[in-house]
Formats: C-alpha cells, sequence, structure tokens
C-alpha cells in the first residue's frame, strides 16, 4: 500500500507549480519566508498577488540557521535561541535568522515562548502586526506554509562519489 | 557461565549486525531518560546574569545527539545489508526501570527527574570513560563502557571491510540512510553522515564515542566537529566541544543550572534539586500499574502512542528510499517527495507533538487535588489496532479534548496530528 502522505485540508493552495507563470522573479522585489507574507501587492514570489498577505510563496530560499544574507530572511523552528526563534521572518541583520525558508506548514518551534507551536503562524501573526502598525489592509493568506511533501532545490540529493 | 579470556572479537558479518542492533538499541534506551529528566524541569529561560549555561538546553542537546548516534548506528546497519532492523518493535523498545543492555557492571537505567544523583549516579555513569576491559559473558559480549563496546565494533568493521558490499552501499544502500533533518543548537556540529566505505563508518563510530563519553586525554574539549586528535584542547577557538560526560558533570557541579539567580552575581538561587523548579513527577511510570485517575492514564497511553508513533515513522523513513535530483538539470522550484515529508514530520513530531503532550503529563497531579506526585511519559510500548497509526493518533486525542483541552484548539496537538504524514505499518 502507498504511504503517501495525506495533505492538510488547511493548506488549499499549493506554493507555484514548476511549469507555470508562477515562479519568482530573477529578482525579487520584496524578501520573505513563506505565504502570506507580501507586505504589498505583486511583490510575492509570482508578482501577482492582488494585495498584501496574499503571496502564494517564499522569495527566499536558504537551508538553515543564519543562512539568510539580508534582514527577515529567518524561517525559524529547528534551531536558535529562545529569543531568535520567537521572529520568523522578522530578524534585523542578515545571518541573525533562524532556520530555512520557506516555512513548511508542520514546522513548529524547538525553543522558546512557542516551543511546539506553529512557526508560520507566529510568522503571519508578526506580519499582521506590521501591517497594522503601517496602516496597511491585507488579504488572507492561501495556506499555513509550504507543504511537507514539497522538497526544495537545497535538500536535493546526489549520488555519493 | 562467565569466563575470564580476551576480549570478544566480531568475526563473521552476521556478528557485526548483532552488535550494531545491540548498539541501536543502546542508544535508544537513553534518549527517555534524558528527555523524562529534561521535561520535569518546571522553568523557561535563562537568566543572562546566571553563571553557566542552562541545564535544559544542555539536556536537550545530548538527547539529541543521542539521536544522531542512533542515525549513525543504523546508517551503518543498512550499509553492511541489514534492512530488517525497526525499532517499533516490543522487543526493541526499551523497558524502565531496566539495566544498560549488556553492560558490566549492570547499570540501572530508570526514569525519573532531574536531580544530582539522577546526574551522577545514572547519566554520568552512562557516558562513563573506558575503563580497562574484563569479564565475558554470552552471545555478545557485556562491555564496560560504550568506548570498548563501539572499540569493538570499530575493530569488526575494520577486519570485515573486504567482506562489506561497499559498492553496494554507494550506489543503492545509502539512498535508505538518514542525512537531512538535523539540528542541535546546543551541541556540537557533526551530522547525520551517509556510510558508504570503511572510513565513513570508522569515522561515524568515533563520533559516537566521543561526543558521549569523549575522546582519550581530552581534557574535557574535543574537536568540533570530531577528528581524533593529540591537541587537547584544540587550539582553534570556537571549534571545541565538550562530551556528554563533562556535559553531565557541569550539571551536576552546578556550573550549568537553572538559570534564576539571587543577583546580578551570576550565584544561582535554586539547584536541581530544588522543589520549586523541578516537577514531582513519579519514577519509572508503569501504565500497567500506576495508580491514577483515569484521565491521567489515558492521557499516559496517547503519549506512549505518540511515541510509538515516532519510532514507526523512522522505520518508514528507512524503508522509503531517498531521490537523486540534480537541481542544475531541474527548473522546479520544489519536488514532490514522500521521504521527505517523513523526515518534516519526524521533527515536527517529535517538537509538536512528543513535547507538548509529555509537558502537559508532568504539570499534571496523579490524583486530582493530590499535589506530591505528577505523572509522567511512560515511554512504553503502544500496540496499534491498525495499519494506519495517524488515525489512530486523531482518534486517542479526541477522547482526551473533554478532559485537556490544550490538545485541541488552532495550533495545539490535534492540529499536528492533522498534518502528520499517514504512514502505513508493516
Amino acid at each position: 500500500m502507498s504511504e503517501r502522505p495525506a495533505h492538510s485540508a488547511r493548506s488549499p493552495k499549493r506554493c507555484p507549480d514548476p511549469d507555470s507563470s508562477l515562479l519568482p522573479r530573477e529578482v525579487a522585489r520584496e524578501l520573505h519566508v513563506c505565504m502570506g507574507l507580501n507586505s504589498c501587492a505583486g511583490l510575492d514570489a509570482s508578482g501577482q498577488a492582488p494585495m498584501a498577505g496574499m503571496g502564494t510563496c517564499a522569495t527566499v530560499f536558504h537551508v538553515c540557521h543564519g543562512e539568510g544574507a539580508c534582514r527577515g530572511q529567518g524561517g525559524c523552528g529547528y534551531a536558535g535561541t529562545d529569543y531568535e526563534q520567537f521572529h520568523p521572518g522578522e530578524q534585523d541583520c542578515r545571518y541573525n535568522g533562524s532556520c530555512a525558508s520557506p516555512i513548511n506548514e508542520s514546522r513548529v518551534f524547538s525553543a522558546g515562548p512557542l516551543k511546539g507551536k506553529s512557526v508560520w503562524k507566529q510568522a503571519r501573526r508578526l506580519f499582521e502586526a506590521r501591517m497594522y502598525a503601517a496602516g496597511k489592509a491585507f488579504g488572507p493568506a492561501p495556506g499555513e506554509g509550504v507543504e511537507d511533501d514539497r522538497m526544495p532545490h537545497y535538500d536535493y540529493m546526489s549520488q555519493p562519489q | 557461565m562467565t569466563t575470564k579470556e580476551s576480549v570478544q572479537e566480531i568475526t563473521d558479518l552476521q556478528d557485526l549486525i548483532d552488535h550494531l542492533k545491540a548498539a541501536a538499541q543502546v542508544e535508544l534506551s537513553t534518549v527517555p531518560l534524558y528527555l523524562y529528566a529534561t521535561y520535569s524541569i518546571k522553568t523557561r529561560g535563562y537568566s543572562q546574569w546566571a553563571a553557566g549555561a542552562s541545564a535544559q538546553r544542555t539536556m536537550i542537546g545530548v538527547a539529541i545527539e543521542e539521536m544522531l548516534h542512533l542515525s549513525l548506528v543504523r546508517n551503518l546497519l543498512i550499509a553492511v545489508g541489514d534492512t530488517s532492523f525497526r525499532l517499533y518493535d516490543p522487543k526493541v523498545i526499551p523497558t524502565y526501570p531496566g539495566v544498560m543492555l549488556k553492560r558490566e557492571p549492570k547499570l540501572p537505567m530508570r526514569l525519573r527527574k532531574l536531580s544530582t544523583d539522577q546526574v551522577r549516579n545514572t547519566f554520568m555513569q552512562i557516558e562513563l570513560p573506558a575503563t580497562p576491559p574484563g569479564a565475558a559473558l554470552g552471545e555478545i559480549e557485556p562491555y564496560h563502557s560504550l568506548g570498548e563496546f563501539y572499540a569493538r565494533i570499530e575493530r569488526g568493521i575494520h577486519n570485515l571491510s573486504s567482506t562489506i558490499d561497499w559498492a553496494k552501499a554507494k550506489k543503492d544502500l545509502w539512498k535508505f540512510q538518514y542525512h537531512r533533518a538535523y539540528w542541535n543548537q546546543n551541541g556540537g556540529s557533526d551530522q547525520p553522515r551517509l556510510i558508504v566505505d570503511e572510513a565513513s563508518a570508522i569515522q561515524a563510530m568515533q563520533i559516537i564515542v566521543d561526543q558521549g563519553e569523549g575522546a582519550p586525554e581530552d581534557k574535557g574539549l574535543l574537536p568540533d566537529p570530531i577528528v581524533r586528535t593529540d591537541d587537547h584542547p584544540p587550539q582553534d577557538i570556537g571549534k571545541w566541544q565538550a562530551s556528554h560526560y563533562t556535559k553531565f558533570s557541569d550539571i551536576a557541579k552546578g556550573l550549568d543550572g537553572i538559570g534564576v539567580v539571587c543577583d546580578d552575581t551570576g550565584k544561582q538561587k535554586y539547584t536541581i534539586d530544588d522543589a520549586e523548579v523541578i516537577w514531582p513527577v513519579l519514577d519509572d511510570p508503569d501504565l500497567k500499574t500506576v495508580k491514577a485517575d483515569q484521565t491521567v492514564k489515558d492521557l499516559m497511553e496517547f503519549s506512549n502512542a505518540v511515541y510509538c508513533y515516532v519510532l514507526a515513522l523512522l522505520d518508514a523513513i528507512y524503508r522509503t528510499p531517498m531521490q537523486v535530483h540534480d537541481p542544475a538539470q531541474d527548473k522546479d522550484l520544489f519536488t514532490q517527495s514522500d521521504r521527505y515529508a517523513y523526515e518534516r514530520g519526524f521533527i515536527a513530531v517529535m517538537q509538536g507533538l512528543l513535547y507538548p503532550v509529555c509537558e502537559l503529563l508532568v504539570r499534571t497531579p496523579l490524583v486530582k487535588g493530590q499535589l506530591s506526585v505528577n505523572a509522567g511519559p511512560p515511554f512504553q510500548y503502544y500496540a496499534f489496532k491498525t495499519k494506519q497509526p495517524k488515525a489512530e493518533l486523531a482518534a486517542l486525542c479526541e477522547e482526551l479534548l473533554p478532559s485537556y483541552a490544550a490538545l485541541g484548539g488552532d495550533d495545539g496537538v490535534q492540529r499536528q496530528i492533522s498534518l502528520l504524514p499517514d504512514i502505513q505499518l508493516p
């Protein structure tokens, strides 16, 4: 019998399909770590989000703790200090981020005040707080993170030599 | 019958496989002990003024490294051709109280709250540096330290290397090994590694020994990542780690502690023996004999089911091959991968299910209104009634919601179960 994982009903939309026109632009106009975190219309991976908060995927991909090359790129949840882990997508400086981007939907914090709780949900909470602070409208997110069975390039395996 | 002859050598492949299966059981048996003690810590956070490091984070780091050691042993089992080993097996899952497998003298293994006694007399004894070998007994002869045991395996790998099909390991079997999905903020930088030849096999065994009990003459500090060297402590500042034995020794001495301070001198207000900071969890919880409210027993049984799902998911990972992809030839952002979903799910179930359920247990008195003894996770075998453990977890959680509302909600255990991979038991 197949062991194919069931997908969550909480994520009605998947990250962009490979051959669609929704692939990231060569140079992202904004850096964010998952779906539903774009701060303005058209600044998401596809460039087609109708408004803030409705983007379908991350615009930055990196594999681990401290690898984000700019502020706000930390995914959080797998490693990092208590403080770092509380701020997914909201680090103040490059290399201060904690963990891979994009955020997968089952990822939870391994430490800090939200240990055991959803990373994406906290990233979205922080995003929404920024939007309220800026006085901007935003729309519903298309999901709560990338499905766990969607493997990004940085985790591809090659034959051992 | 006991003989006092020379130390046993591993002479054939089956003997090596038997030793590796025993090693996997030994590594697995340490994880619940360390987690149980860690869960018993009440406090969160750590004062910036406190001397030393957080005992809680140190303990978590050690537990994760034991999981690393388990993965290295199992990767080697795969590499030498054994794909039959399963963790979700009543004969493999350790029971508590028990004794450390095949160790002489006998070392009691007990689930107990964190205390100086537990650290000194159990944890430090588990990671005790090597002593001279002595008696021999049984099919797998006993050992006196894990270092001695793994040294025997190292010699076995070397002596049998010409009979091990390393080419098959490099061509096919590596795909079944555990390689990705490992993070440890509180430990060394060593990671699960693919084992495809004698050199990688020996290196894996050295990581296990040195991270645990330390290297000979290491003076408490080891290179990070692990390499065998005479340069102790390593001169490359910032590239060192302490062995588990040293870390536990620091906790027992109070150097690494709870993190609540008296003032800004760094003196810690509480030790790990103070009731203010440690939950009064019972010793060696056993679902068959524990005297507790029925709802508490049900929660303990749920924790057993979650623990066994973790082990079954690991088994699913080890029987599902990784795929080979070349990013340069792939224009997709992502590739669909069941194996990848299992790996993500494995991390998520430990952090998002096992932890919150255990954390709820240690805060819960065995009998309502009696605050002297709290519950704890028994880490016992749970027999799933069907081949669909995820569905059973969901049903168990649903039944517990009227008594434990914290399991539900928008960001609780119930949601996390819905995101688990729907593995099938063999």
